[in-house]
């Protein structure tokens, strides 16, 4: 690398209350380079990138862009240097449509006035989206369209702005194997025209893909940076977490039980159509399917959220009909959803009030509620699922998210219920959490819970799955055990490969 | 479904405020005689134009996830401090510039509070709203000052080219309101503040003073509203306008605009201004008391609320 690196961070500590988040990192990235920083939850790959993008302000250390030393003190000023990306939380307002989004404050001007001019934001959005391969309509709010329609505005939105350093946080992990590939194109393009581009991922695979050099963070220190070439993903992963652990998916087979769950002919408006399947005591059932492809609208629906149009749910062997999530937690169902921020946890309330959100009637029958053993009950589950927190007291939202899974994690395991859905269970987390989420769903299964886990990360449905569904435009499409069930098999049922399709293929995926 | 401009428009997704004010309207031209005219018509439309223009400010402090308890007695106090001013001698548009200028002063301390001092929205203008009462009060000890100066009440009630002022300053008011709303910058950081604060400071907007100036506007407006009825009642008195937050609020959410996420549209806001409106000038013309009419309009505007919260729900499944 003969160029001058275009960002240098020079010993950068930032502390948070009663944390180290990052202690004495240094980093160069240069231009037309895809660099990667990795390491596991809490490492301080995130709050790096909110320090380059002024969103955090450092506590100590310096940065230097075009080897000037600047005061990144707001978002603002670090676009004026030419550094922005996309974050993990989305920077959308929701009622405000597509092109609005990805103008924001940035919006094009009738010549020699302050009035938007409408039309040509529209215009240069609609030219942005397709040249990102999407169709969206620009005119629709944000709130209308779906979390991977989401995170493609979010990436036009920063595309638009033409940055020096494009910092990328997790981009992929709502959108589908097409997506990612339009987003790398673009990547790869950016990188052409002389782009440094910060990239954080969990995904080893994607990240060998695209990535140049690798920077790992442990423990919000500098492990190491070298060109990826030069490691293995053995190597990177024991650099991650310092010790060995295994990339194996952690299982132990036994004969499957009595019948849990049972759903007959299920439909839902706009939703699932015709779905049948089983989930006995002692199994783990995976879901595939494409984002779209109507799984969560499936759990949503069993579990009391959505309305059930027709069709029959029985569980335990006893007829239901899910109207409520409250009764299906009562019959002993629980729910880890796809977004444990909105929908799994209460991100304001400490770790311990939201172990026992679930369990609080079964735990105090007579109403009359112990605070001190709820902080006891919460200290066994910290404990006994590793979750990194200083005390029970502490506000989950401070918890990084392996931390924050682990927690809605320990609110279903105290309801002591038979038969759980995990939506989506390690996305986003960290492979040592993901280790350990796995090894806990075994645990589970070994005691004889029933689980239905949907995945859109095709090796843990594999590895974790005895028996596999595939969803295809809300119908089940194809059913496997797991000794018949192959990475090509289910993948090419959920992508319907080979099969003559009406084009909803790809409009589902986009 | 009926065919409209080449556009199907099915009855059902007619917002039920329309149907609401259809049903009233019904209603009083059989039981209230002289209700269905078109001098009553234009009555309404006068009466509902201070209202209208206060409700502007509401709805947009609405939209940012707040809300603004003090109008009602920041109106009054505007009402007060012109008529004290033209009492005083002063020439009229000083006096006017006067009872403009509290008002302003009162949204830009609401703003303070809300924004910079970081107060619940719910605290600050409750406290700004009493504070300004208080000091109508003692400005007037109480009682009501003639505000009779035919120049005043000319500009915010007389007529031009045979248009009744107050209907011209609303719908200038919504007019520019409109414009700032959706083809400035301004408008959507009213949007923003509601929907997603943290998007719009990443973007590089100072969200601090966006926020602040949503109440400096809605401070202004209510006195713009609060001088429409001194003029009307050429008095200037401090408890004048003490339900308009309640009315403010009510024809805003009546209107659809929701207290969450930044959604709605001012334009919306004269859908639930019309159906208040509307009931209180029927219950006038049938002659029911006043006393009576509090509790009748907050049935209507809690049903007219609930029927909206079905019909999106309906609409959105």
């Amino acid at each position: 690398m003969t160029q001058r690196p275009v960002v240098q961070m020079k010993g950068i500590s930032k502390y948070f209350p009663g944390v180290k988040a990052l202690d004495d990192v240094s980093v160069d990235i240069y231009p037309g380079e895809v660099h990667v920083l990795i390491g596991e939850n809490g490492a301080g790959k995130s709050t790096l990138s909110k320090i380059l993008m002024g969103i955090y302000t450092a506590s100590s250390g310096e940065i230097l862009v075009d080897g000037q030393q600047v005061n990144i003190s707001s978002p603002s000023v670090a676009r004026a240097h030419g550094i922005g990306g996309v974050h993990q939380e989305f920077m959308l307002v929701p009622w405000l449509n597509v092109a609005q989004n990805i103008f924001l404050n940035r919006e094009p001007r009738w010549k020699n006035t302050f009035l938007i001019n409408h039309s040509a934001m529209h215009r240069q959005s609609r030219e942005l989206l397709s040249s990102l391969g999407v169709d969206i309509d620009t005119r629709l709010p944000i709130r209308r369209l779906g979390t991977a329609q989401q995170q493609m505005v979010e990436i036009a939105k920063a595309l638009e702005q033409k940055l020096r350093v494009f910092i990328l946080d997790e981009p992929t992990a709502v959108l589908s194997a097409r997506e990612v590939e339009l987003l790398f194109k673009q990547v790869r393009r950016m990188k052409e025209e002389g782009v440094a581009i910060v990239y954080i991922s969990h995904r080893l695979q994607e990240i060998r893909e695209i990535g140049d050099r690798v920077t790992v963070l442990r423990d919000g220190k500098h492990v190491t940076t070298c060109p990826l070439s030069e490691v293995t993903d053995d190597e990177l992963v024991r650099l991650m977490v310092g010790r060995n652990i295994s990339l194996m998916y952690p299982r132990h087979r036994r004969e499957p039980g009595a019948e849990v769950l049972a759903v007959a002919n299920l439909c839902v408006k706009n939703g699932p159509q015709n779905i049948n399947l089983k989930v006995h005591s002692g199994e783990i059932v995976g879901i595939a399917g494409l984002v779209g492809s109507g799984r969560t609208e499936l759990a949503r629906a069993v579990f009391g959220i959505d309305p059930i149009e027709k069709g029959e749910v029985r569980l335990y062997g006893q007829p239901v009909k899910p109207q409520s999530p409250n009764q299906m937690v009562k019959r002993g169902m629980g729910l880890l959803p796809e977004d444990r921020k909105q929908y799994g946890l209460a991100l304001r309330n400490s770790v311990a009030q939201n172990t026992v959100m679930a369990s609080l009637r079964q735990r105090f029958p007579k109403g009359i509620i112990s605070e001190r053993k709820i902080h006891e009950l919460a200290g066994t589950y910290v404990e006994k699922l590793h979750i990194a927190t200083p005390h029970v007291r502490r506000t989950v939202g401070y918890l990084s998210g392996g931390n924050q899974q682990k927690v809605v994690l320990a609110k279903w395991l105290d309801t002591e219920s038979g038969f759980l859905i995990f939506d989506e269970p390690t996305r986003g987390i960290d492979v040592g959490a993901k280790v350990e989420v796995h090894t806990l769903m075994d645990q589970l299964v070994q005691q004889g819970t029933g689980i239905l886990m949907i995945s859109s990360d095709l090796p843990e449905v594999l590895g974790m799955s005895d028996r596999i569904y595939v969803m295809y435009e809300g119908r089940i499409v194809g059913h496997f055990t797991h000794e018949e069930a192959t990475q090509e098999k289910v993948a090419s049922l959920m992508l319907r490969v080979g099969v003559k399709g009406n084009g909803r293929a790809q409009r589902t995926a986009g | 479904m009926v065919e409209l401009k080449g556009r199907q428009v099915s009855l059902g997704s007619i917002p039920p405020v329309i149907w609401m004010t259809l049903f009233l309207i019904v209603v009083y031209s059989i039981f209230a005689p002289g209700f269905l005219s078109g001098r009553n018509a234009l009555n309404i439309a006068i009466q509902a134009a201070p209202l209208f223009v206060v409700s502007i400010g509401m709805t947009m402090i609405i939209l940012t996830e707040g809300i603004d308890l003090s109008l009602g007695f920041v109106a009054g106090l505007a009402g007060v401090v012109t008529s004290l001013m033209l009492q005083a001698g002063h020439p009229v548009a000083l006096a006017i510039l006067g009872g403009l200028a509290s008002g302003t002063l009162c949204g830009l301390v609401n703003g303070f509070l809300v924004s910079i001092a970081s107060l619940p929205t719910f605290i600050a203008t409750l406290g700004v709203g009493s504070v300004a009462y208080g000091i109508g009060l003692i400005a007037t000890g109480g009682r009501s000052i003639p505000a009779l100066q035919e120049s005043f009440r000319f500009i915010f009630q007389g007529s031009v080219l045979g248009i009744r002022m107050p209907i011209v300053i609303a719908l200038v008011v919504f007019g520019v309101t409109y414009v700032f709303m959706h083809f400035t910058a301004y408008g959507r950081n009213v949007v923003g503040l509601g929907g997603n604060p943290q998007a719009l400071r990443t973007a590089g907007v100072n969200i601090e003073l966006a926020r602040l100036l949503v109440y400096v506007y809605g401070g202004l407006l209510a006195a713009v509203g609060g001088l429409m009825v001194a003029a009307r009642t050429a008095s200037g008195y401090a408890a004048a306008q003490e339900g308009w937050h309640f009315e403010a609020i009510a024809a805003t959410v009546v209107g659809g605009t929701s207290f969450r996420e930044g959604r709605g549209r001012i334009a919306n806001t004269i859908l639930g201004v019309l159906l208040i409106s509307v009931l209180r000038n029927g219950l006038n013309i049938a002659g029911v008391h006043n006393m009576y009419q509090y509790g009748l309009i907050g049935v209507t505007v809690v049903t007219a609320i609930v029927l909206d919260v079905l019909f999106t729900k309906a609409r959105d499944r």
